[in-house]
């Protein structure tokens, strides 16, 4: 107990600018970035020196590092429990971090459980060693329940009986907002699959929260029989909020990103509902989508899922996007979206709920 | 006592323990233990976390431990704490803990 | 016999390191705290950790108190609630500023007691003084209840509310210190001084322990083990100091043999204060691990 007087730990929401370069000094030091959606960070001094920092964003502990010649102490355990307190504190408890595979060692002793190792590049643990198999539980009870409600259970097994080409299949999407170039997608990747599972990106970097988009998708596609709306949770990872301060090189993010996601979904998820199929939509307008779909055509066929591009819905000589709907929400020329939305994001628009959103768009550019 | 929602207490600091208690609905009592002293002492630990939930009236739950060498009074007492958080209780049985 | 109450370590309720090893540095009493060591989100995990702590484990007879949340906060009933149930010997009360403020603990506690059958008066009561109000109403505090062993002084909020900080000197604490251990004389309790935080200064710390010894204090609050040995260095009699005891206490005995109503001791008359005294040395150099035969070669 007498070598902790002089150890303070301090949690900041907002890092004064010397604070955060100090932040950032130490970081790079251990070959770490600080990351801009970073929410607290807790620093750790000895005598005005830091020693260990660490921080939280979402549900991730990220940024994590210790004064080398310290490491071995008891300080990993300290910092830990401090963020994992702080988390608990704001009703946070199922815990992520992403990290090199060389420190995995480190946090499970923490108790941390490797969810998926990109080999060499990175791993994703969780403090929850039954997470990734409760996500998988749930999947199903949503499967079952669609299935009894339109029975097509039928469907399936006529599918399987005839060897066709009809596959269970997936789709994964944000819809900011749900646009008819999403429901086209839908439909059309419905109407070529047995079953088809929605996952919709859970993700609060998006204008239009995560609740409203997966709601506006379920109500959306309420009247295709043959498919399930999942939320992607944890499990399906964003681009957008996928933790890299540990990568070196900034050109790999995009790729350990991608393996790291579609390596989670084709070697848990889609074996747990049989799905063999993941369709996209064609990405003409934004290069990091357009990217991912590259990725996806190089990496899910080697994984055992067939990948398919479907053509995007246009409209007016253009194709449909959310971003187009979006930019007209800002040029306040919101009549206009009602051709490019189906009628439960539209009139979602002209609710009270919706109008909140129209004003942070806008608020944006102004 | 019913479990209804993750309840945690305790550190990662040594000559502690922390624990995590979670909703288990229809399966159970499940103890998961990570220990520095598994080798020796996991059995009793797993039998002094049973018996505490015994008496505290919870037969529901998935009880995470990640022990770093507590004492087995230092685990009842963070595995009450993690109890009672994760069951929004906060008037207490003393005589009982 | 009178317990040696020298030094006071002080140890953070949810700290399960300290709590555990708090027997092992000897020091005369254990405080675990509850209060401002502990954090208002893990409040109730340390009161579970020290309640378990004292129902299970033994502190070799060395005296525990814990030190309470006050009333005013959401967790003070609490806290007398299991605290009593675990039984240390004392619940130490802090911010008190009234002897109303003692009461209203004494009175929870009494409940307590009474509702588990526990004879009145079990636990002992101990009152932390730390607003210049407290210090004010030190003797209406200090003889406000038959539980109170002791008043001790908390520097720390006491000269913030001063207007002033603490100095090496000490200059700006010595009305508090003089009006607690006055007060803690005329009631017959004990007189307990503040923590002394900065822990890198040695000499500091020294020559705050011999004020507070000449001022009449009987120990300290202390935050480290660290600070165990120079207090009881202090605090322990000189060899000429326990000499002199030992024969006065020499002298009673062969009074009491002879019958002798008048007891002389190098010429001196001895009466019931020196008596004391001697007793208190006697102890003072036991606890310091002094030998007790008389070095009368000297």
């Amino acid at each position: 107990m007498t070598n902790q007087e002089n150890i303070s730990t301090d949690f900041r929401k907002k890092l004064a600018p010397f604070e955060k370069t100090e932040i950032q000094g130490f970081l790079a030091a251990n070959g770490l970035t600080f990351e801009d959606d970073i929410e607290e960070t807790a620093i750790v001094r000895e005598n005005n020196e830091i020693i260990a920092t660490g921080s939280i964003s979402g549900n991730v502990l990220k940024c994590i590092a210790i004064k080398p010649d310290i490491r071995g102490s008891n300080l990993a355990g300290s910092l830990i429990t401090a963020l994992i307190q702080k988390q608990y504190y704001r009703g946070i408890s199922n815990l992520f971090i992403f990290t090199k595979p060389q420190n995995s060692s480190i946090f499970s002793r923490l108790g941390f459980y490797v969810i998926y190792e990109v080999e060499n590049e990175a791993v994703l643990m969780e403090n929850n060693p039954a997470g990734l198999s409760l996500f998988i539980e749930n999947l199903k009870k949503e499967t079952a329940a669609k299935q009894i409600v339109s029975s097509a259970d039928s469907a399936l097994e006529s599918s399987s009986a005839e060897g066709s080409t009809k596959n269970i299949s997936s789709i994964v999407v944000n819809c900011n907002p749900f646009t008819k170039g999403h429901l086209y997608l839908i439909e059309k990747g419905a109407s070529e699959s047995a079953f088809l599972h929605i996952f919709v990106l859970s993700e609060d970097r998006s204008l239009f929260p995560t609740e409203t988009r997966f709601d506006l998708v379920k109500k959306g596609t309420q009247h295709i029989k043959n498919l399930a709306v999942h939320s992607g949770s944890d499990y399906i990872i964003s681009n957008s909020t996928f933790p890299s301060y540990f990568i070196k090189d900034a050109r790999k993010i995009y790729d350990i990103h991608a393996k790291m996601d579609l390596g989670i979904f084709s070697e848990k998820i889609a074996p747990a509902l049989n799905i063999t199929r993941r369709f996209a939509g064609e990405e003409p307008l934004c290069p990091v989508t357009n990217n991912y779909n590259r990725l996806m055509a190089e990496i899910l066929p080697q994984k055992g899922i067939e990948f398919t591009v479907i053509k995007r819905l246009e409209s007016g000589g253009n194709p449909v996007s959310a971003s187009r709907v979006r930019a007209l929400i800002k040029e306040n020329r919101l009549e206009e979206t009602e051709a490019l939305l189906p009628p439960v994001t539209y009139n979602f628009l002209k609710s009270p709920e919706g109008e909140k959103i129209i004003k942070k768009i806008r608020g944006i550019q102004g | 006592m019913k479990i209804v929602k993750t309840g945690m207490a305790g550190t990662l600091e040594s000559s502690d323990v922390l624990v995590t208690v979670r909703e288990n609905p229809g399966k159970g009592v499940e103890i998961l233990l990570q220990s520095i002293v598994e080798k020796q002492f996991g059995k009793q630990i797993k039998k002094v976390v049973k018996e505490k939930l015994q008496i505290l009236g919870i037969d529901e739950a998935v009880v995470q431990l990640n022990d770093k060498g507590a004492l087995d009074c230092t685990i009842e007492a963070r595995l009450a704490a993690a109890v009672y958080r994760a069951s929004g209780i906060t008037s207490y049985n003393w005589e009982k803990i | 016999m009178q317990r040696l109450r020298r030094t006071m370590l002080y140890v953070p309720g949810n700290n399960a390191g300290m709590v555990k090893d708090a027997q092992i540095y000897r020091s005369d009493s254990i405080m675990f705290d509850l209060e401002d060591s502990v954090s208002v989100n893990e409040k109730d995990a340390a009161r579970f950790l020290v309640y378990k702590a004292l129902c299970t484990q033994d502190y070799e007879g060395i005296e525990t108190v814990v030190r309470i949340n006050s009333l005013d906060s959401p967790h003070g009933k609490e806290d007398i609630k299991a605290m009593v149930l675990a039984r240390p010997g004392v619940i130490r009360l802090p911010k008190t500023e009234t002897a109303q403020d003692l009461l209203d603990v004494e009175e929870l506690v009494e409940k307590e007691e009474k509702k588990l059958g526990m004879e009145a008066g079990t636990i002992k009561l101990m009152a932390a003084i730390e607003t210049p109000k407290g210090v004010l109403n030190a003797y209406a505090i200090a003889s406000s209840s038959s539980r109170l062993i002791g008043i001790a002084l908390g520097a720390e909020d006491y000269v913030t509310s001063m207007k002033t900080k603490r100095y090496d000197d000490g200059i700006e604490l010595l009305f508090a210190r003089s009006m607690i251990v006055n007060a803690a004389r005329a009631a017959g309790i004990y007189a307990l001084d503040t923590v002394y935080t900065d822990l890198n200064n040695e000499e500091g710390f020294v020559s705050e322990i011999k004020l507070i010894k000449q001022l009449g204090f009987d120990g300290k609050s202390i935050i480290s083990p660290r600070q165990i040995d120079p207090v009881n260095k202090i605090f322990a009699p000189t060899r000429a100091e326990l000499d002199n005891a030992l024969q006065i206490i020499e002298g009673i005995k062969e009074a009491e043999a002879k019958s002798s109503g008048v007891i002389a001791v190098n010429g001196k008359m001895v009466d019931k204060p020196i008596v004391e005294r001697a007793e208190r040395i006697i102890e003072l150099a036991k606890a310091s691990g002094m030998t007790l035969t008389a070095g009368k070669e000297e």
